[in-house]
């Protein structure tokens, strides 16, 4: 089984490259690293100025993939690969397809706080190219080589999307040998005001969603493999932040979620739970998609 | 004989306050924030709450009726709208949590009183929503007419029974709120802070202009339909008064709730009755009583009739779009939010009550009250949709000025946080206040109330009292999910 890093040469593709190793020390899994770099004109032009441009990107390839075979250290199997494609995202994608990869990591954009993920261009496009999970580095992600993962855990509301996260983040445990936690969250919305209706009937809500969460989640964990060592839990809090803090981290430890294929209407009026928790969790995400037409 | 009993307390059985702070509950599990409205929060919450939601629409309605006169009208609801609001703010201040009159009710008079003010309140809240879903299209129309000199054709903007078949703009008004909601968008206190200064600067704008026309020669004759109209527009305009309740159920909010709200009721109540009367006022001088029957976007009308140009009737309308939208989003809030504390008690099916692991939201809930609005607005006259909010208001708040008196009566040592200034009389009045209001109704509003409550009570024992959460037999699944 393959994994495949989309490398550059800054610290998000090193961040990236972190949590590549650190997902590949299972068995059976290799790295493929790959970077993309501009496509040139297909085209024979005047005095030949394309070549050299060409020249210039093969040998520009070349140095980033050295930087990342020392930044990487011993991996057996891991392979480096160019790739020429107009966009990062196509040529990750187009990657991933060739590879057969399992699985595609990412880093974070530069501009979004330390130690969480931030979604930049081609994060943003990446869930619509590929069908296969992706792994998220938060920004300043750097385990010491030797980490392994303590615990997973599984986003679990009752959502179609959900199920295929939690397939997922079974087999990741069963590879690692790591116990799965499942969690839903418990996000309490603002009240509106002023209101009639007392002020802090939100928590009402949110109460009543607690319960239906608790129900699901056992529900769902019944189902579950008897060998699986599983815990279960809640995250409360006033936003998507403070919920997943609420939850306590290992200071390795791995959340998978699921997105949900939405329509790019409905994902611009409700937005998405998905990209909530990608941008608060203090630890990486793996996002697995939800297969289209799946229930 | 023990039948009757047992049927009685069904009727009567009561939903103990500490599951009501269980389903409250915050994410600490350490009990209640500490106050943090003083009094000014408090008196613009009032102010907030009560401006908007009718006084836009309401003089169309109101003065036909009572004629210049309608300025005591004025009065006469406002005195009503405080008594009341002392009387509720009495009540909540019993249940050490916050909530609706429903909630309020369930705890201290019984189910079937408590079931029945959920209904009224599905008047107070739904239909005043399409009510004033309908004025915000009328002066969405005035903006147009003033920015681009077009007006949407009557058929789909006028409110049917006056040219129009189907509410457009209203149905449009709903599904945004609507969708809001689902996506979780919420007003904080500032932003209601933005909006009661937007809404109190449009009225101010309205009668420094509408005033520097007064005819006292309008002023005459004062009262063509005699005390009776006056009190059937007060009835009408108490309309214009619902939010006022926002205070009362502030409850443990409130720093010093013993002397802060009485004094925030009666200080919003009097900012907001001095602004209305002299709305009305202004309104009244400007053009002859005769003149406001039909006139739609009133406010915004007078101005451009008033000043031959466009800039004063455009500020009207854009304030008043903007501000409706505003009072429209925290209606169907709470109209949502009743239902589904309803459901949550099992007087009405659980779907009120599912939140949609995507949304976080009640989205079944929120589309249904949409729909119900929506349907209102777009089909059923202005006049009527008032008329019937009124009603729903007025019987709720009847019911909970009886219910002070009974509970002073029945469990004298209750701790009460906040206790009616002038027991008995105050209650009393407010009760006297309201039946007086409900009488001057039109017939045909009693008639569609009576059937209203005729449906409620067929929901009610087929459907509710057997679901009910304190019923026997769902008495353990209650417990087991309040855990």
């Amino acid at each position: 089984m393959k994994y495949l890093v989309g490398y550059a040469a800054d610290a998000g593709g090193r961040e990236a490259l972190a949590l590549g190793r650190l997902l590949a020390r299972a068995s059976n899994v290799t790295l493929t690293v790959c970077t993309v770099v501009p496509s040139s004109w297909g085209y024979p032009s005047p005095a030949r100025v394309d070549v050299e441009y060409e020249v210039f990107l093969a040998r520009h390839a070349q140095r980033i993939l050295a930087q990342a075979r020392s930044a990487l250290g011993d991996m057996p199997g891991a392979e480096f690969i160019s790739r020429a494609a107009p966009s990062a995202t196509e040529g990750l994608a187009e990657a991933a397809a060739e590879t057969g990869a399992a699985l595609v990591v990412l880093g974070s954009a530069r501009h979004g706080p330390l130690g969480r993920f931030t979604i930049g261009s081609v994060s943003h496009d990446i869930f619509y190219a590929v069908s296969v999970p992706v792994a998220l580095a938060p920004r300043g992600y750097h385990p010491a080589v030797e980490t392994r993962l303590k615990r997973i855990t599984c986003v679990y509301m009752p959502t179609p999307g959900s199920r295929a996260a939690l397939d997922e983040a079974v087999q990741l445990c069963r590879r690692h040998g790591a116990p799965l936690r499942v969690v839903a969250l418990v996000v309490r919305d603002k009240q509106m005001y002023p209101s009639g209706v007392g002020y802090n009937i939100e928590n009402m809500v949110a109460n009543v969603w607690k319960t239906e969460a608790i129900e699901a989640q056992q529900k769902v964990v019944a189902e579950l493999p008897p060998d699986l060592k599983v815990t279960t839990s809640i995250g409360d809090g006033p936003d998507w932040k403070k919920a997943l803090d609420s939850l306590g981290w290992e200071d390795s430890e791995l959340l998978v979620v699921g997105s949900s294929v939405q329509s790019r209407v409905s994902r611009l009026l409700l937005g998405t739970n998905s990209a909530r928790i990608i941008r608060s969790s203090p630890v990486p995400v793996v996002v697995v998609p939800h297969p289209p037409g799946d229930g | 004989m023990s039948n009757t009993v047992s049927w009685a307390a069904t009727l009567l059985r009561k939903k103990p306050v500490q599951s009501l702070t269980t389903e409250m509950a915050g994410s600490d599990r350490q009990g209640h924030l500490a106050p943090t409205m003083g009094l000014f929060q408090l008196t613009m919450l009032g102010v907030g709450a009560t401006i908007g939601t009718g006084i836009f629409i309401v003089l169309t309605q109101a003065v036909p009726k009572a004629g210049p006169g309608v300025v005591l009208s004025f009065g006469i609801a406002g005195i009503t709208a405080a008594l009341t609001a002392l009387c509720y703010a009495e009540l909540a201040s019993t249940i050490p949590v916050s909530g609706s009159s429903y909630s309020y009710a369930y705890a201290t008079l019984g189910e079937l009183v408590a079931y029945l003010v959920g209904w009224c309140l599905l008047l107070e809240y739904g239909v005043s929503a399409s009510a004033i879903a309908v004025g915000w299209g009328q002066y969405l129309n005035e903006m147009f007419v003033d920015i681009l000199g077009w007006r949407m054709p009557d058929a789909i903007s006028e409110p049917p029974g006056h040219g129009g078949y189907f509410n457009l703009p209203s149905v449009v008004l709903v599904a945004m709120c609507c969708l809001l909601l689902l996506r979780g968008a919420r007003e904080s206190a500032t932003i209601n802070a933005m909006m009661v200064v937007t809404k109190i600067l449009i009225l101010l704008i309205f009668i420094v202009i509408a005033f520097s026309a007064f005819d006292p020669a309008n002023l005459k004759p004062f009262a063509p339909f005699g005390i009776a109209g006056i009190g059937s527009a007060a009835g009408t305009i108490f309309f214009s008064y619902i939010g006022l309740d926002a205070v009362s159920t502030a409850g443990e909010e409130v720093k010093n709730p013993r002397r802060n709200l009485p004094l925030a009721i009666v200080f919003a109540l009097l900012l907001v009755t001095s602004l209305y009367v002299l709305v009305a006022l202004a309104g009244i001088g400007a053009q002859p009583w005769t003149s406001f029957a039909g006139q739609e976007a009133g406010l915004a009308v007078i101005l451009r009739n008033l000043t031959g140009a466009n800039w004063g009737s455009l500020m009207i309308s854009i304030g008043a779009v903007i501000s409706i939208f505003s009072v429209t989003l925290v209606v169907i809030y709470g109209q949502t939010r009743i239902l589904f504390a309803m459901g949550r008690d099992g007087m009405l099916p659980a779907w009120f009550y599912r939140v949609d692991p995507r949304t976080l939201t009640p989205v079944h809930n929120t589309i249904i009250v949409g729909i119900f609005i929506s349907v209102l607005a777009a089909f059923i006259p202005l006049d009527i949709l008032a008329d019937l909010t009124s009603m729903g208001t007025l019987v709720a708040f009847a019911v909970v000025s009886a219910g002070v008196i009974i509970l002073r009566r029945t469990q004298p040592d209750l701790p009460r946080g906040f206790k009616v200034p002038f027991y008995p009389v105050a209650p009393i009045l407010s009760v006297g206040f309201c039946l007086y209001l409900i009488v001057s109704l039109p017939a045909h509003t009693f008639l569609l109330f009576a059937v209203w409550l005729a449906v409620a009570l067929v929901v009610y024992f087929t459907y509710s009292i057997r679901n009910s959460q304190l019923s026997p037999q769902r008495a353990r699944s209650g417990q087991a999910a309040g855990q």
